[in-house]
């Protein structure tokens, strides 16, 4: 009994965990969008410019629609930005995110340590 | 009353296009505004309802050929004003599709989801200069039923949208998952209320062994629990409507039978919601 922690800490620290392994998934992300810009053509299927239309938007799982959602209202936004409107923690929506961009659906744009996400205005319904 | 209401159905021969082209005549009658445009673009029967051969259909304007230098599109070519022949106090304009296989096929095959997107925008500019210059109260869209590309776009541009059903297990169980999958989602993401209309009750079939308003009260209270949506208005099975061979606006050109009542009914109610 003396050797568990307490009741409340447990939670918290599986919530720490669950953050760091979706920040190292995050970085992997990032990885494999660098590889796959730099890669060659003939190794890597295309996979951009597929259209965020609404039968697109219908078809996504719940939590990556949501943050489709946003991004479709936002026009142009950071992780840090969705979060706030979507209340989910900014890693969380980072991943998505890079989801989102590895299936096509959005472009990533980076400024300074800042990274914009957006649909393609020609892509938007 | 709501700027665009579309009307859906899981199967089709519920009556879809029937039951909106009669309320969107008596919106017409009574003086408003009413645009009624023909999204069944799968299988299109405004033109063959209103026995109209316009020469610009709702094909065109997706395909761009209506597009202007301005970014508009031209509105007034694709919309035909029926108000005056058929002696209603409001405008009532119809857009048509067209009921060519080539066109029915463009529109299914022929192009990618950029095409689409494009044609989904022109759409959107389309209905917004409908609404300008024609003063319109209200967009009534008539839909493929199913899950077809065309009619979740029709649904998704709608502020309101109304199911028509009728009471077999195989409308109430695909109703019911089209809701789950499709409704309720589109409510999530901002979406008016969605709301089911029975039609062609027949009038000795229920469980409950009821008969009339019973019998359609009985109905809308079953498919309320089972589907989850509220049933805002129900129609009766009139043999004499649905197996007549043209039938035209009754509840405008008959308005003392029980269907057109019936009808006069459930547009008040759509308005009342809208």
């Amino acid at each position: 009994m003396n050797n568990e922690e307490p009741c409340g800490k447990k939670p918290l620290s599986v919530l720490e965990k669950i953050r760091d392994n979706l920040e190292r998934l995050n970085d992997k992300m990032e990885v494999m969008i660098e590889l796959q810009k730099h890669s060659r053509k003939d190794t890597v299927p295309p996979l951009t410019d597929a259209p965020l239309d609404v039968m697109t938007l219908l078809s996504m799982p719940d939590h990556l629609r949501k943050t489709a959602m946003t991004i479709c209202r936002c026009g142009r936004a950071t992780a840090e930005e969705i979060s706030q409107q979507t209340t989910r923690a900014r890693a969380v929506e980072s991943a998505y995110l890079n989801q989102l961009v590895i299936m096509g659906y959005l472009k990533k744009e980076r400024k300074g340590r800042k990274a914009y996400f957006y649909a393609e205005r020609e892509t938007q319904g | 009353m709501s700027k665009i209401v579309a009307v859906h159905s899981y199967k089709g021969g519920t009556g879809k296009t029937t039951l909106i082209t009669n309320v969107a005549a008596l919106y017409a009658k009574n003086g408003f505004n009413v645009g009624l445009l023909d999204f069944d673009l799968y299988a299109p029967s405004l033109g063959m309802y209103f026995r109209k051969k316009p020469a610009v259909f709702l094909n065109n304007l997706l395909r761009g050929d209506l597009d202007q230098q301005n970014g508009k599109v031209d509105v007034a070519s694709v919309v035909t004003d029926v108000s005056s022949e058929l002696g209603l106090k409001g405008q009532l304009l119809i857009g048509f599709a067209s009921a060519n296989k080539e066109d029915i096929s463009e529109i299914e095959f022929q192009h990618d989801q950029k095409w689409q997107l494009k044609a989904i925008k022109r759409f959107q500019s389309f209905k917004n200069q409908l609404f300008e210059d024609y003063d319109l109260d209200c967009l009534l869209l008539d839909t493929s039923p199913g899950i077809r590309y065309w009619s979740i776009n029709a649904l998704a541009m709608a502020n309101m949208l109304f199911l028509i059903m009728k009471t077999s297990d195989m409308d109430i169980e695909g109703t019911k998952r089209m809701v789950n999958d499709i409704y309720d989602v589109l409510m999530k993401y901002g979406k008016s209320k969605h709301f089911i209309i029975l039609n062609k009750i027949p009038d000795s079939q229920n469980a409950h062994g009821l008969w009339s308003e019973t019998t359609e009260l009985a109905w809308a209270e079953e498919l309320r629990k089972d589907i989850g949506t509220q049933v805002v208005g129900s129609i009766p099975c009139f043999c004499d409507i649905q197996f007549s061979k043209h039938e035209f606006l009754y509840s405008v050109k008959n308005p003392e039978h029980p269907f057109s009542k019936k009808v006069a009914e459930l547009a008040n109610r759509m308005s009342a919601l809208c």
